[in-house]
């Protein structure tokens, strides 16, 4: 697959504070990449240095696997922390200067702006918008001339659940016609509904990174226990579908490689001899897991 | 360059202040010139004793700031006061950028940093160069024809006029992007102007000085007041002048670049 986008050791100081340490990224084309991560995890401090606005103390990246240039940057639809524009003007002049700097025709205003549901408002200023609509203004300002990237920095942030239902729409939409989109968030759910792929971030530095159902897969546990506990873990140990054994007080808590029926685990222990006294299974919820990797 | 010009005139054109601060230059700068030439006319006249003038009214008489070719100085001279409001328009126009995020938001969108800087220059020389050509049709239109002299005798002040226009834009420009809080930086920019250089020229010699950049503006664009009083005032437009306000320039441009190349945009 071809990389859309390759960091390799980004790192970033300020004073003697690591805000981000050793970062190396890779997102694939046509895939929903989301950076997950607490407040203050060097989140935007990452997207910050990719989009050339904060200098790194160490570290490369790549876009499109070529050296970053201000042109490879028109190619990219990006939002930063908050929608940018002139308060006093209204959004399609905003939509005019952006699309003088990416050098795209004035005729993919109307376009966006439908898009985002926003061509009505078209002649406000600006300033007269709701959080929500500032917020689709930006993306469909990044949307501006069919960008191959879409970056978004926490775009749900602080919206109702109205406009957080619209954006999540939005970016559906956007994935769909197979442009590839970075979303930086602290919201475990909604990197988890929206993205394929997920890197999570602590403290500067990168704990994680891959498919989103084999990260934040939810897992299939069982926990288990049987009057002779000794013969019970012996043949735990045996049973390959099982990945990973816990002893927590009285039962065994495992971990499932794939999610199998509880008469069939039954039925194997049955022949080993063993008389199961406890079987439940257990679906793991996401914020144990995700306070698990980040812990 | 008509692209960056295009982009930073949106910005300008479609803004209150701009036209606000335009207009005053505009409306403003005749009548506060008519105002000046009343006053001196009434004080000269007006001295108590007609059988014996004073010195000062005795120059004064047929006199009229609007003589040429005295009128290029005395009319490059108050507008050189309105340099403070062309620098805060610039002021405005450069700060709005940080608040509002759209300068980090320009880069963000495929600006190269040297675009972002140079796209402000332009303004600036544009700014600069419209308000030479208003001067130099306010001063045709006002000034008194005499004869036997040319009417565009003493017209090369405008030079001195745009050279010390665009050292002090971008002086303002510097303090900007440097700072970004506008009434933060009109505020250290009238101290500057008015009360700091003063400060630090007190105790140093004047070789010194006199390259300092208000001191440099002064030169080059003198009180004319001192005519009435017999003195010899001489706008000093020397090489070395212009070549000092074009340092100046260049090396705020360069400082305002730096500052971008070290992370400045991303800075709260």
């Amino acid at each position: 697959m071809a990389k859309v986008l390759t960091t390799n050791k980004l790192s970033k100081r300020y004073g003697t504070l690591q805000v981000l340490k050793d970062v190396s990224l890779e997102v694939e084309q046509s895939s929903i990449f989301g950076l997950l991560g607490p407040n203050g995890s060097g989140k935007t401090t990452t997207l910050g240095i990719i989009l050339d606005i904060i200098p790194q103390n160490t570290g490369t990246y790549k876009w499109f696997d070529q050296e970053p240039t201000n042109k490879l940057r028109k190619k990219i639809g990006a939002i930063l922390e908050t929608p940018n524009f002139l308060g006093y003007l209204s959004a399609e002049r905003n939509l005019k200067i952006s699309a003088d700097i990416k050098e795209v025709p004035y005729s993919d205003i109307d376009r966006v702006l439908k898009i985002v549901d926003l061509f009505e408002r078209r002649k406000d200023k600006f300033n007269t918008f709701s959080l929500g609509m500032k917020q689709r203004l930006a993306i469909g300002a990044a949307l501006l001339g069919k960008p191959e990237v879409l970056l978004l920095d926490e775009p749900t942030n602080g919206l109702d659940p109205q406009g957080i239902a619209d954006i999540r729409k939005l970016i559906l939409l956007v994935a769909n016609q197979g442009i590839t989109i970075i979303l930086a968030s602290h919201m475990l759910d909604e990197v988890q509904k929206v993205c394929t792929h997920v890197a999570i971030i602590k403290k500067g530095t990168l704990l994680v990174q891959g498919k989103v159902n084999e990260i934040l897969s939810g897992g299939d546990m069982l926990e288990l226990s049987a009057d002779n506990m000794e013969e019970l873990h012996k043949a735990l140990k045996e049973y390959a579908v099982i990945v990973d054994v816990k002893k927590e007080l009285d039962k065994y808590v495992v971990k499932l490689s794939h999610k199998i029926s509880n008469a069939e685990i039954n039925k194997y222990f049955f022949n080993k001899g063993i008389a199961l006294t406890h079987l439940a299974s257990k679906k793991k919820n996401l914020e144990m897991q995700f306070l698990e990797i980040t812990n | 360059m008509y692209r960056l010009l295009k982009i930073e005139f949106q910005k300008l054109l479609y803004s209150s202040s701009f036209w606000v601060i335009l207009g005053l230059y505009i409306v403003l700068l005749a009548p506060i010139a008519f105002g000046f030439e009343n006053i001196l006319k009434s004080v000269s006249f007006d001295n108590g004793n007609h059988q014996q003038p004073s010195m000062s009214s005795l120059l004064l008489q047929g006199y009229s700031i609007f003589n040429f070719p005295e009128v290029w100085l005395n009319m490059a001279y108050l507008a050189s006061w309105f340099k403070l409001l062309l620098a805060v328009l610039v002021v405005i126009y450069v700060t709005n950028d940080y608040s509002y995020k759209t300068l980090r938001q320009n880069i963000i969108d495929g600006m190269s940093k040297w675009e972002v800087v140079f796209a402000k220059e332009l303004v600036i020389l544009v700014l600069s160069f419209l308000a030479v050509i208003l001067l130099i049709l306010l001063t045709l239109i006002l000034g008194n024809y005499q004869d036997n002299i040319s009417i565009f005798s003493g017209s090369s002040i405008v030079l001195a006029y745009f050279f010390s226009l665009l050292l002090y834009l971008n002086f303002a420009y510097f303090l900007s992007s440097w700072l970004k809080k506008s009434g933060f930086v009109i505020g250290i920019l009238f101290l500057y102007t008015l009360v700091i250089e003063n400060l630090i020229s007190f105790k140093l010699p004047e070789n010194i000085t006199r390259f300092f950049p208000m001191n440099l503006i002064d030169k080059m664009i003198p009180n004319p007041l001192g005519k009435l009083f017999g003195q010899n005032i001489d706008s000093d437009f020397s090489v070395l002048n212009i070549g000092f306000c074009v340092f100046y320039s260049l090396l705020f441009i360069a400082l305002n670049y730096w500052m971008l190349k070290k992370g400045h945009a991303g800075k709260q």
